[in-house]
């Protein structure tokens, strides 16, 4: 009898033994490596998932927490920021620790493009925003910026298909991209 | 006859079936009968004999109050040792699947594949015993200790219930909020935690199967 | 049973130890055959009841003042027969010696006073 529960103890351990690798040399290393693949696709306005920043709707952009937390889920989410806050104008402003030098150009005006989208569309009340490098700042008001879109961008936010095609799709064209930039955003040198 | 026996069988009923005791039920029984022979050749109805054997034997009292039987070390440890092997494999595959997305899930998991490596090193060692060491164990401590720890499990278990459910659901409770659970991540989630301290109960369950180990592992022992 | 005879119950229960081995150091014997002799050498005044019995011959068990062995089947089931050890002897003598001088001690104490 207690040959059996020994054989019993045994099976049960290889059983365990070959989920556990299973698990942590299989499966852990796959989730750890679509993570990444995830992670680098949110660092690029192209590849960004909008319903990763979908629950930060909000009324107010004096909700300070609510909008650090969605700009740290949007493109340039992993350059070191600061954060200040102008109620009376309205006005979210980030403080890049960086300088425009330092990056990839591209990218960095794709990103301003797709994060004023994202933010004006998603915080009702929010005017305008302000984006410091070491070396430059960029502004951009939600009058300047929304009328370059044929729908409201609190629309656009909310239907994945118009996102795509009004946002992200125009910003694979470097024309639009500058076009849109030269517009919209004053540029200042610091 | 058959009543007497039935009688003396009910009586035992509650007690374990230690060697100590299956030698009363014996011994009692055979005087019993001696009893009634005597009654009946000194003229009582056989209705009468049995009565008065019943009578004579109102209870058990007077038997051991703590059940003590002596048991080999070895036999004993052996036994325990793998039943608690067993409880911890389940255990561990059983809690597995939540490795791969639980937090605490992963390191009750371990914990448990620990426990199964300690609780091996001490089978093996148990191995080593000589065969003749002898312990002397009281079934009746053992008995009050396992209510204890099933009562302690109990506690605990209806403890974290409410600790969990007040945690995920408190605030929904609270402002008569509808529960949300989307998707099939969160549920499981949940799952998680309700079902992994439940996992615990591998402990009353091994406590209370040291009764059963003492009985299997009893030997003949000297009466001091 | 009267008053006068539960008395005398109780005041035997304190010696049942000593009275089985001076039984059992006459001859083996088993649970039943013990209570009957019991009866028999009180002329049926003392009735010694099945728990007592047990809890007395348990008890001189753990002391080793008796051994226990089955005898053969018989009808009735498996008999447990008691014989006395060496130990159970030097108990028994010494129990008699100082029963003897404490009934003599009391006896003197009860004389009538003059």
């Amino acid at each position: 009898m207690r040959h059996k529960k020994d054989i019993s103890i045994a099976i049960l351990l290889v059983i365990g033994l070959l989920i556990l690798l299973g698990i942590e040399c299989v499966y852990r290393p796959a989730q750890e490596q679509r993570q990444q693949e995830y992670e680098t696709r949110q660092r690029d306005p192209l590849t960004h998932d909008l319903s990763s920043i979908q629950q930060y709707k909000s009324l107010y952009m004096g909700d300070a927490a609510n909008t650090i937390h969605l700009f740290g889920n949007l493109p340039l989410q992993d350059l070191p920021s600061s954060y200040e806050n102008d109620p009376e104008s309205l006005t979210f402003q980030i403080n890049y620790n960086v300088s425009l030098a330092s990056l990839s150009e591209q990218l960095v005006m794709r990103s301003l493009i797709y994060n004023s989208a994202a933010a004006f569309g998603l915080i009702d009340n929010l005017e305008g925003l302000r984006y410091r490098f070491l070396d430059k700042e960029f502004s951009v008001s939600r009058a300047d910026f929304s009328q370059y879109f044929e729908q409201p961008l609190s629309e656009l936010v909310q239907t994945p298909s118009l996102w795509e095609s009004a946002v992200k799709e125009p910003l694979q064209d470097d024309n639009v991209v500058i076009a849109l930039i030269e517009a919209c955003f004053h540029k200042t040198s610091r | 006859m058959d009543s007497l026996e039935r009688y003396i069988n009910q009586l035992f009923a509650r007690y374990p079936k230690t060697q100590a005791n299956l030698e009363a039920q014996d011994e009692i029984l055979s005087n019993l009968r001696a009893r009634i022979a005597d009654d009946l050749s000194h003229g009582l109805s056989e209705k009468e004999a049995i009565a008065n054997a019943k009578n004579s034997i109102p209870s058990l009292d007077f038997l051991d109050s703590k059940q003590r039987l002596t048991v080999s070390t070895r036999a004993f440890a052996l036994n325990i040792l793998q039943h608690v092997l067993l409880c911890l494999s389940v255990a561990w595959i059983v809690t597995l699947p939540f490795r791969m997305f639980h937090t605490s899930g992963r390191i009750l998991n371990t914990a448990y594949l620990l426990m199964i490596i300690a609780a091996g090193i001490l089978y093996f060692l148990a191995r080593l015993l000589s065969p003749s060491t002898v312990t002397r164990v009281s079934l009746r401590s053992l008995q009050k200790a396992s209510r204890w720890v099933w009562i302690l499990f109990a506690l605990f278990f209806l403890l974290d219930l409410a600790l969990v459910t007040g945690i995920r659901f408190g605030s929904n409770l609270w402002f008569s909020r509808p529960i949300h659970i989307n998707g099939p991540y969160q549920f499981a989630l949940l799952a998680a935690d309700y079902f992994l301290p439940a996992t615990f109960l591998w402990i009353p369950l091994a406590v209370q199967h040291v009764g059963k180990a003492t009985l299997e592992a009893e030997v003949q022992g000297d009466e001091a | 049973m009267g008053k006068s005879e539960s008395v005398s119950a109780d005041s035997i229960r304190g010696h049942i130890d000593t009275i089985l081995l001076r039984i059992l150091d006459n001859h083996d014997s088993y649970g039943y055959e013990l209570i009957k002799r019991v009866s028999q050498k009180s002329d049926g005044r003392y009735e010694l009841k099945e728990p007592s019995l047990y809890t007395s011959l348990r008890r001189l068990e753990g002391q080793q003042c008796i051994e226990s062995y089955w005898g053969d089947e018989s009808q009735g089931g498996r008999r447990k027969y008691y014989r006395i050890t060496p130990v159970g002897r030097s108990l028994l003598q010494a129990n008699l010696a100082a029963w003897n001088k404490a009934r003599d001690l009391i006896e003197d104490l009860l004389k009538e006073e003059t």
